[in-house]
C-alpha cells in the first residue's frame, strides 16, 4: 500500500549517443523526463526539421487510415462502439506487415482507391443529372444534333410553370415560331421552342419574362431516348468499376490498414521521442537530462544504460524538501484494481499516502449493495471476466473490469442476504421453483417489505466509514505531532458522534436503559469538551467561547454525510424493484399462446440486462461520490500529478503477450 | 373510488415527473453529444454514459409509480381501494420522487452537458464529468426514498 518512493535521475552523457539513449529508457518506459529550460543550450540543427516531418508523416498515415477504415470492417464488435479494439502483433508480425505494405507501395494503391473512387462518384452523380434533364423530352423523336444544326431555326428545350403556360402560348402565337409541348407533370410544362433565328430578341424577351428554364444540350447528340440509353448503360460500368474497387480494396484493405496502424504507433512514438530530446539541455559535446524514477527501477536502469553506452554519467538522488515528485501507486493485487478509482479523484499528493487501501473495501460493500441481486453478481463477475480476457487494449486501462469482478462476486453475497434472484424469479417462475427453498435459506431481510432495515444498514456503513475517515486524519496528525489537533479536531468529534446514537439506541431498547444516563451524560462532557476547544484559535475569550458553540453546528455536517449513504438504499432497491417488474411482465407475456414463451425468454435476458447495465453504472458512479464527497474530504487532500513515463504508447497496435 | 383515483394520479405524477426531467436532461446531453461525435466519433462509449446518467430519474419516478400500483394491487389479483384520506396519502408521498426528479433531471442533464465539453478536450476525464453529474442526482434520490417510505408507511 502506498506511494512509491521516487528519486531524481540525472543523465549527462555525449551528444553521439543521445538518441539511442532516449530510445533505450523509452523501451524501458521508467523515466518522466523534465524539461529544462537553459538559454544557450544548443539542440541538434536537425531536430525542428525531423518533428515536422514526423507531424507530416502522422498525418499522411492518419488520412489514409480514415479513408480505409470506411471500407474495411472492424472486427470488435459491439465492445469496438464502447472501447475501440486494438491489434496485437509479435515484432515478427510487424516488419512483415510493414514490408507487406511498402511491397504493394500501399500509399500509391490507397490514394489511387480513393482517387478512383470519388472519380466514379462524380461521374455517376453527373450522369444522373443528365439523365434526370433529358427524361422529360423522352418523346422527342428527333436526334438532337440535327435540331442544333438546323440552319434557319433555333430549337429552345424549355420548363415552364402551368399556371404560366396559357399565357406563354399567347404570347408566341404572335411570333415566328412554334411551340409543342413535350410532357407535363402536375406543377411543370416541358415543350420545344422551334423560331426562327431572325426572331432571337423577341423568343428571348417572351423567355426572360416568365419563370421559363432553358436547357442547354449542347452535349448530346442523339434523340434523348438514345442519349438516356447510353447514359444507363455508361452507369452499369461505372457501377460495375466501383464495385471491382471496392472489392479490391476489401481483400487488400486489411493488409494495408494493418501496416498503417503499425507505422501510426511507430511515428507516434518517433515523435514522442524527438520532443523528449528537446527538453534536454545540450552543449556543443554533451547533452544533460533531468527527471523522474521510480527507486525501486534504480538498479534496473543503471544496469542497462551502463551496460550499453560509455562515456555516460547517471547520478540519482532524493527529492529535496520542496520538490514535488510525480505520484506512482502500487497495491497488491486485490486493491490495485481500486486506483482507477483514486484516480478519478486524483493522485495525493507527495506528503500524503496512498488511499486506495482504505477505500477498496467500501467500495465494493457499497457497489454490492446498490445492485444485491445474486444472479447480477453472477452475470457481472462471469462477463468482467471474459472480456479482461478478450479486449484487446493496455493492462493498466483493464483495472474497471476487475473492479466489476471483485464488485460482482461481492454482489452475489449481498443479493443472497436480500433475497435477490434475478428479482423473484425463483417464486414466480415455476421452472425456477426448486431454487426457492435454496433462496429462503439465505434469505436475511427482504428490502422491498423491510426498507427500513436496509436504510438503518447503510446509514450504519456509513457512519462507520465517516468515522474510519476521522480516524484517519487522527493517526496522521499524532504522525506529523499535531497532538492538539489530533485530539481536539478528531478525537473528540468521533467520541461525542459515535455517543449521540448510543445515546438514542439506549433510551429506546428496554434492557439498555440503565446505560442511558452514563451515555448523555458522556455526551454532554464532549459536547463542553469542543466548545472549549473548537474556539482555541480566536483571540478574545468571548469569541473562543462563540466560535466553539458554532462549531457544534458541523453536526448537521456529519448528519448530512450519513443520510448520503441512503442512496445505497435507494438505488438497491430500484435493482430489485425493477428486476421483480421484468418478472412480471415476462410472466403476463408468456401466457400468450405459441409465441408466449420465445417472448416471454427475450423480455426476460432484455429487461434484466438492462437493468444489470443501467445499475451497474449507477452502483460504480454513487459508490465513487460516497469515497469521494464524504470519505476523502475528512483526510485527504490530493493535488499529486501522476507519473507518466517516456514509454512506447500506443493507440492502434499493442504488443502481443509471449506466453511463456 | 376517489381514493383510488387519488392514489392513481400520485402514480402517474411520480412517472411523468421523472419522465418528464430525463427526456429533457437526456435530451440536452444528446444534443452536445451528438455535435461532439460529428468530430470525434471514437468517443462514443464515453459520451454514451454522459448522456445516460440524467436517464435515472425517469426510473425512479417509474419506480415509485410501480410500487404504488402493486401497493393498490392493480396488477392482477384484487385491488385494494383506499378511502379518500388514504388516497390523499398515497398522492403526497410521490411528490419528491416527481418533483425533484422533475427538476434534478433537467439539471443533471446541463451539468452532463458541460462534461460532454470537458470530454471533447480530454477524453481521460470522463470519470470527472460523470461524478460532477451524480452529485446532482443526489436530490432524485432522496425524492425517491422519501416516497419509497412513505409509501411503505401508509398502512391500506
Amino acid at each position: 500500500m502506498a506511494i512509491l518512493p521516487m528519486l531524481r535521475v540525472n543523465i549527462a552523457g555525449h551528444r553521439s549517443n543521445e538518441e539511442e539513449i532516449i530510445k533505450e529508457l523509452q523501451n524501458l518506459g521508467v523515466i518522466e523526463i523534465e524539461r529544462i529550460d537553459y538559454e544557450d543550450s544548443s539542440p541538434p540543427e536537425w531536430l525542428p526539421e525531423k518533428l515536422a516531418q514526423t507531424n507530416r508523416e502522422l498525418s499522411r498515415v492518419k488520412t489514409s487510415i480514415n479513408f480505409l477504415k470506411e471500407y474495411v470492417s472492424s472486427k470488435g464488435g459491439i465492445v469496438d462502439i464502447f472501447v475501440p479494439q486494438k491489434f496485437s502483433f509479435t515484432e515478427e508480425e510487424r516488419a512483415n506487415l510493414i514490408e507487406e505494405f511498402q511491397k504493394n507501395s500501399g500509399y500509391e494503391t490507397i490514394e489511387l482507391w480513393e482517387k478512383s473512387l470519388e472519380d466514379t462518384k462524380n461521374q455517376i452523380a453527373n450522369l444522373i443529372q443528365d439523365k434526370e434533364l433529358l427524361s422529360p423530352f423522352q418523346n422527342i423523336n428527333l436526334s438532337i444534333k440535327k435540331m442544333k444544326e438546323l440552319k434557319e431555326i433555333d430549337v429552345y428545350f424549355c420548363q415552364a410553370k402551368r399556371y404560366e403556360f396559357d399565357s406563354i402560348l399567347k404570347e408566341f402565337s404572335e411570333l415566328l415560331g412554334d411551340i409543342a409541348v413535350v410532357s407535363q407533370t402536375p406543377l411543370y410544362v416541358f415543350f420545344i421552342i422551334a423560331a426562327h433565328k431572325s426572331a432571337v430578341g423577341e423568343v428571348k424577351g417572351v423567355l426572360s419574362k416568365y419563370t421559363i428554364t432553358t436547357y442547354n444540350m449542347e452535349r448530346f447528340s442523339e434523340t434523348p431516348n438514345r442519349e438516356i440509353e447510353r447514359i444507363e448503360l455508361r452507369l452499369k460500368e461505372l457501377e460495375e468499376k466501383r464495385n471491382k474497387v471496392l472489392e479490391d480494396i476489401k481483400t487488400k484493405g486489411e493488409v494495408l490498414i494493418k501496416g498503417l496502424y503499425i507505422m501510426y504507433d511507430d511515428y507516434q512514438n518517433n515523435y514522442l521521442r524527438y520532443e523528449n530530446l528537446n527538453k534536454s539541455v545540450h552543449t556543443k559535446s554533451t547533452f544533460f537530462l533531468t527527471g523522474w524514477a521510480r527507486g525501486k527501477d534504480k538498479e534496473r536502469i543503471k544496469d542497462v544504460l551502463e551496460k550499453r553506452f560509455r562515456n555516460l554519467y547517471i547520478v540519482f538522488s532524493p527529492p529535496s524538501p520542496e520538490e514535488e515528485p510525480p505520484i506512482a501507486l502500487e497495491n497488491n493485487p486485490l486493491v490495485t484494481p481500486f486506483e482507477t478509482v483514486t484516480g478519478i479523484y486524483g493522485m495525493p499528493n507527495s506528503k500524503e499516502f496512498d488511499p486506495t487501501p482504505l477505500i477498496a473495501p467500501f467500495f465494493a460493500i457499497f457497489f454490492a449493495l446498490c445492485l444485491t441481486d445474486l444472479g447480477y453478481g453472477i452475470i457481472l463477475a462471469l462477463l468482467s471476466s471474459y472480456l479482461y480476457k478478450t479486449v484487446l487494449i493496455e493492462k493498466t486501462r483493464k483495472k474497471l473490469l476487475r473492479v466489476l469482478l471483485i464488485g460482482g462476486i461481492i454482489t452475489i453475497i449481498t443479493g443472497a442476504i436480500t433475497g435477490g434472484w434475478f428479482g423473484n424469479a425463483p417464486e414466480v417462475f415455476p421452472f425456477m421453483r426448486f431454487l426457492e427453498p435454496i433462496r429462503e435459506k439465505f434469505i436475511l431481510f427482504d428490502p422491498i417489505k423491510e426498507p427500513v432495515t436496509f436504510l438503518v444498514l447503510s446509514l450504519a456503513l456509513g457512519f462507520i466509514q465517516i468515522m474510519f475517515g476521522l480516524g484517519v486524519k487522527m493517526v496522521l496528525n499524532f504522525r506529523r505531532g499535531l497532538y492538539k489537533e489530533a485530539i481536539f479536531d478528531q478525537l473528540f468529534w468521533m467520541l461525542f458522534l459515535i455517543g449521540i446514537p448510543l445515546a438514542a439506541g439506549t433510551t429506546m431498547i428496554e434492557p439498555l436503559k440503565p446505560f442511558s444516563k452514563h451515555i448523555t451524560y458522556f455526551v454532554g462532557i464532549m459536547a463542553i469538551g469542543l466548545v472549549s476547544t473548537q474556539g482555541r484559535h480566536q483571540k478574545s475569550i468571548v469569541l473562543k467561547i462563540t466560535s466553539g458553540l458554532g462549531s457544534l453546528y458541523s453536526v448537521i455536517g456529519y448528519l448530512s454525510d450519513v443520510i448520503s449513504y441512503s442512496r445505497l438504499l435507494a438505488l438497491g432497491l430500484s435493482t430489485g424493484v425493477i428486476a421483480t417488474v421484468v418478472n412480471e411482465l415476462v410472466k403476463t407475456f408468456s401466457n400468450i399462446p405459441i409465441f408466449g414463451v420465445i417472448i416471454g425468454i427475450l423480455i426476460f435476458i432484455g429487461g434484466h440486462l438492462f437493468n444489470l447495465v443501467i445499475n451497474a453504472f449507477g452502483a460504480f458512479v454513487h459508490s465513487s461520490r460516497l469515497q469521494f464527497v464524504e470519505f476523502f474530504t475528512k483526510f485527504f487532500e490530493g493535488g499529486g500529478r501522476e507519473f507518466k513515463p517516456l514509454r512506447n504508447i500506443s493507440i492502434y497496435t499493442i504488443e502481443k503477450e509471449v506466453k511463456g | 373510488m376517489v381514493g383510488t383515483a387519488l392514489a392513481i394520479l400520485g402514480a402517474a405524477l411520480a412517472v411523468f415527473g421523472g419522465g418528464i426531467g430525463s427526456s429533457i436532461g437526456v435530451g440536452i446531453a444528446g444534443q452536445a453529444a451528438a455535435g461532439l461525435l460529428s468530430e470525434q466519433p471514437e468517443k462514443f462509449g464515453n459520451l454514451l454514459l454522459l448522456v445516460a446518467i440524467p436517464g435515472t430519474q425517469g426510473i425512479y419516478g417509474f419506480l415509485g409509480g410501480f410500487l404504488v400500483i402493486s401497493k393498490l394491487g392493480l396488477l392482477g389479483g384484487s385491488p385494494i381501494s383506499p378511502d379518500i384520506y388514504q388516497g390523499f396519502q398515497i398522492l403526497f408521498a410521490c411528490l419528491p420522487v416527481s418533483i425533484n426528479g422533475l427538476v434534478s433531471g433537467i439539471h443533471q442533464g446541463k451539468v452532463a452537458a458541460s462534461g460532454i465539453g470537458m470530454v471533447a478536450k480530454r477524453a481521460e476525464e470522463s470519470g470527472r464529468a460523470l461524478i460532477l453529474a451524480a452529485l446532482v442526482e443526489t436530490y432524485a434520490i432522496l425524492g425517491l426514498l422519501t416516497t419509497i417510505l412513505l409509501l411503505n408507511g401508509i398502512k391500506l
